[in-house]
């Protein structure tokens, strides 16, 4: 017996079958589950979720929009002039955040944010529920962005000092570290699966994970950032 | 803000509006790009090109049809013009072989990865024909447009892609251990 042919039953998937294919897939099992599958796939492929686009992507198209003038630059968002900072600044951003968090799950919400006048510019809890209308709270937006982007250059200011330090050079503390890390992304993306950010961080941080137990299994020497 | 006043203050140049429009419709725009590249850094590439057409357009929108239906379009067409100009580019130059990750998904992540691997193994113009209908729901005319061929051919070319596709799958069950799979399990970890 002649089977029918893919194409032929592809065709069928949407498409009604002459007599003559009717009576060959009555009589043949194997064209029939043949077409069965071709069906099964029609459908998944139909069915396919959209894909996030890699992290850094916004920040390439803003820097295009702002550039060509179709983009005000001085309403970039705090996310972007972040993110638009130099990649060993965001990677540190990225590990004091969630070391930070992970200390957080520890010992309460305590920010391991260093001290001086950015954290001083934290408005209180206090402060902020006594904001009522969007013109204060966006005076307290920018002054949070102000500290933020402040805590970060100190903080690159504090790791920089400590180059050629054994900053997590033990292998243990790095190990417990980068533990603490996806720990802290795992518990974080379970709170909120669909954030980006905090996804991207995950991926980071298992990231980091991977590399290092590679690197510590050839004995290999990399470096933290 | 509604998506009709977040479009008009993008069209002012509003960065928050702009990154709003984004924010909402990346993954879409992304996934056809992807699909349409096959590759991920030329979807990247793609999908900044879509954006950009899609800012400086977006003056010209009325309003006419769903703004999802429109900023897709112009993804589609911008993506495959792009590709139009990838595939001439690697005439000269010559095939690019190399395995494609696939981010992590949920549920039947498994078929998932295994369709997006054979999508991206599809000769080009039967991967695109299959993506704008089997997984955009596109109609053979819609495609015989933005493809420039007739509705005849956009159906022969269908046929013959869903005939592949299984043919890729089939060998893709037979090595389950492809890189996308072990990609995904080290995320599940």
């Amino acid at each position: 017996m002649e089977h029918l042919s893919l194409e032929a039953l592809s065709r069928l998937v949407d498409e009604s079958p002459t007599a003559e294919e009717t009576g060959h897939l009555d009589r043949c099992g194997r064209c029939a589950s043949e077409l069965e599958a071709l069906r099964r796939q029609t459908t998944a492929l139909g069915a396919l979720p959209d894909v996030r686009p890699p992290r850094g992507d916004w920040d390439g198209l803003e820097a295009h929009l702002v550039a060509e003038g179709l983009l005000h630059g001085e309403e970039r968002s705090i996310e972007t002039r972040v993110a638009v900072a130099t990649p060993w600044l965001r990677r540190a951003a990225a590990v004091a955040l969630f070391l930070g968090g992970a200390a957080a799950g520890a010992g309460g919400m305590r920010m391991a944010a260093p001290a001086g006048e950015a954290a001083q510019a934290q408005p209180a809890p206090a402060q902020l529920a006594a904001i009522t209308d969007p013109g204060t709270a966006l005076a307290h937006v920018q002054d949070a962005e102000r500290a933020y982007i402040g805590a970060l250059a100190h903080y690159r200011q504090l790791v920089s000092a400590r180059e050629g330090s054994e900053f997590f050079g033990d292998p243990e503390t790095r190990t417990a570290a980068l533990e603490q890390m996806v720990r802290a992304g795992q518990a974080a993306v379970s709170q909120l699966p669909a954030d980006p950010f905090l996804n991207g961080l995950l991926a980071n941080a298992l990231a980091e994970q991977a590399a290092y137990r590679q690197a510590s299994s050839s004995d290999g020497q990399d470096g933290w950032f | 803000m509604s998506e009709a006043q977040l479009i008009q203050s993008a069209c002012e140049g509003d960065g928050r509006a702009v990154r709003a429009l984004y924010e909402r419709y990346a993954p879409r725009v992304y996934a056809v790009v992807r699909r349409i590249a096959g590759d991920d850094e030329l979807a990247r590439d793609y999908a900044q090109e879509a954006w950009i057409r899609a800012i400086r357009a977006l003056p010209t929108f009325r309003g006419e049809s769903r703004f999802s239906t429109w900023l897709h379009r112009i993804a589609v067409n911008s993506a495959l013009q792009a590709a139009r100009k990838a595939e001439s580019r690697r005439k000269h130059e010559g095939p690019v072989l190399g395995d494609v990750p696939v981010p992590p998904a949920g549920g039947d992540a498994l078929l998932q990865q295994r369709l997006e691997a054979a999508l991206d193994r599809l000769p080009e113009g039967m991967r695109r024909v299959l993506i704008l209908h089997d997984v955009e729901g596109y109609t053979h005319d819609e495609i015989g447009e933005v493809l420039g061929v007739t509705s005849g051919t956009s159906k022969s070319q269908l046929f013959k892609a869903r005939a592949k596709m299984r043919e890729l799958l089939r060998s893709l069950a037979d090595a389950p251990r492809s890189a996308e799979e072990k990609g995904a399990r080290a995320w599940n970890t």
